[in-house]
């Protein structure tokens, strides 16, 4: 898959559980910049993302894909190109 | 938020922020959830607690925030397999009520500030109040005892909130006699509370007027025999506080229960009547891929 699929492919699924436009999702996009992204909306996230990718993050990643760069990087790494 | 906060709120806030990135959010989403009762009620707590020992303040934190870092994971799992990892009650009693470290430093502080922190269990608690207190001021309850006491915290508001009741207070873990002598100490409620450490028995004469069990049901083998053992200890009328947790895959917990009626179904085995009941969720599922975990509360009568 190839990284700009992956990249709106994760805003796709950030606007839907964080319940906001994509538009809001910048570059810059984390846990401090969305309100509404607090710890259960983020596992929603992480297990939406795994289903979406066929992937699985492991309990440390979860923990700290705290913002959209490196939810990008961690699911880059996982997918194949 | 920031115009209702108070100082060691603040200060459990700023040390979970400081070590769990992920669980920054929680005071404030509490906060907005439940306004300055919460606040009032929650700075209380941590005040008579901790004291001004705010190391203490920070260990407990962190203790927090790994029961509730774990429990997350242990609930992105069981949302994948609708079971609990398989585990006896000897094991448990072993990884967990018998770890006197674990207990201490990370099992009985997490499950204190949960008592805030959760909001289905700050719902309980408050519902406890609107729905069990009044019962044991109806039937003039002089007695009482809570069954798996954890950390003392149902005892404390029992006895605070109903004066000149006894309780005693059983459980197999040295470390949660430990915490309950100490909770009840600082609340100088101590004096009305005995501790047992063993099953629970029918320790007055007669039976005890009323009876709480706070979360053990889901951390035994044969729930079904502790409440027939409960029901013996206690009188013909007598009220009781009986909870449970549902689709909690809490590392210790080993019954699963997935419904209330299965509860209930047990609590009127047992020789119970239910008198009121309310199912508190962690958060509201948006399809049936989710899980949550909840909070099955009871009020009930035995028959």
């Amino acid at each position: 898959m190839d990284t700009i699929t992956i990249h709106n492919t994760i805003i796709e699924v950030m606007a839907a559980i964080l319940d906001v436009s994509r538009d809001q999702i910048g570059d810059d996009a984390s846990m401090d910049t969305i309100k509404a992204w607090d710890s259960l909306k983020h596992m929603k996230l992480v297990m939406t993302l795994e289903q979406e990718f066929g992937i699985e993050f492991d309990d440390q990643e979860v923990v700290d894909l705290l913002s959209l760069r490196l939810i990008e990087l961690a699911v880059r790494a996982k997918v194949p190109a | 938020m920031s115009d209702l906060i108070t100082p060691r709120v603040a200060a459990v806030s700023a040390a979970l922020a400081a070590r769990f990135p992920l669980l920054r959010k929680t005071v404030g989403a509490r906060v907005d959830e439940f306004g300055p009762a919460w606040v009032e009620r929650f700075e209380r707590e941590i005040e008579v607690y901790f004291g001004s020992d705010q190391a203490a303040v920070e260990r407990t934190v962190e203790g927090y925030g790994q029961f509730s870092i774990e429990a997350m994971m242990l609930q992105k799992r069981f949302t994948k397999t609708l079971s609990y990892a398989a585990m006896s009650y000897e094991e448990a009693v072993a990884e967990v009520y018998g770890n006197m470290d674990y207990m201490l430093g990370t099992y009985l502080p997490a499950l204190l500030l949960s008592h805030y922190l959760w909001p289905h269990h700050y719902r309980q608690l408050l519902w406890v109040h609107d729905h069990f207190v009044p019962e044991l001021r109806a039937v003039k309850a002089a007695t009482f005892c809570d069954v798996g006491i954890g950390t003392g915290f149902y005892s404390k508001e029992i006895l605070a909130a109903v004066p000149g009741i006894r309780g005693w207070g059983y459980d197999i873990s040295d470390a949660s006699i430990l915490h309950t002598g100490r909770l009840l100490d600082r609340w100088g409620l101590s004096e009305r509370y005995t501790l047992c450490r063993r099953e629970v028995a029918a320790e007055v004469e007669g039976g005890f007027d009323a009876f709480v069990s706070v979360e053990l049901l889901e951390h035994l083998e044969s729930p079904p025999d502790f409440l027939a053992a409960l029901r013996a200890s206690v009188r013909v009328g007598a009220p009781g506080l009986i909870t449970a947790a549902l689709d909690a895959p809490n590392r210790d917990h080993i019954y699963l229960y997935r419904d209330m009626e299965t509860v209930a179904a047990q609590l009127r085995g047992a020789g119970f009547a239910v008198v009121a009941e309310a199912n508190f969720p962690a958060y509201i599922i948006q399809s049936n891929q989710e899980t949550a975990p909840q909070a099955a509360c009871f009020v009930v009568r035995a028959v």
